[in-house]
């Protein structure tokens, strides 16, 4: 566990990042940088959103697995990152 | 136009591009160098998963909007850059 936190707090200290959050693919909270309101609502609609991500690969090529989504909008990035039983999301505001 | 023709081939060239398609607002392939049904299911697929993409980033806030998509998987590299309810995808296989 030790070294998640490390993990966390590297990721958090990057510069332009705004919050890191692990979960469960069922979308139990594990850790997160951000207030809990917040960050309740980036799981609710993330967990979803990867689930269909992971489906819509599957359509496309059986075999393929997903590693990684970026959602790039016109505000910040969010970076998921997604395992069998958890994923992680990372908001970061990229250079301009 | 010609630069549109110009931004096309540069990217159809570029090396591990496996296929482009460009899709209109309404779901119509414009332009693809994949055969049809690989196409069509690709298209259909994709544009769903945009639609989710996209609302996602916006009920987490109404005043941000998607502008890129990445699906990182264990073989390819999907992007997806939405723009008026077109879609351009470029599916490449990731360079070693």
């Amino acid at each position: 566990m030790a070294d998640v936190e490390e993990i966390l707090k590297r990721i958090q200290s990057h510069r332009g990042v705004e919050g890191a959050i692990i979960a469960t693919s069922e979308g139990i909270i594990m850790r997160s940088t951000l207030e809990e309101q917040i960050t309740v609502q980036y799981v609710a609609l993330i967990q979803p959103l990867l689930m269909k991500t992971k489906k819509t690969l599957q359509d496309m090529d059986s075999e393929d697995e997903l590693t990684h989504l970026r959602l790039r909008t016109e505000k910040n990035e969010l970076i998921i990152a997604a395992d069998k039983d958890y994923f992680m999301v990372g908001i970061h505001k990229p250079s301009p | 136009m010609a630069n549109v023709e110009e931004t096309m081939k540069r990217i159809e060239s570029h090396k591990g591009v496996i296929g482009t398609i460009v899709v209109n607002a309404e779901d119509i392939p414009i332009r693809t160098t994949l055969d049809n049904s690989t196409t069509a299911k690709y298209a259909r697929l994709l544009r769903n998963f945009t639609i989710l993409a996209r609302s996602t980033v916006r009920d987490v806030d109404p005043q941000n909007d998607l502008t890129f998509v990445r699906i990182r998987s264990k073989k390819h590299e999907i992007m997806i850059a939405p723009e008026n309810n077109n879609l351009l995808i470029v599916i490449q296989s990731p360079c070693e």
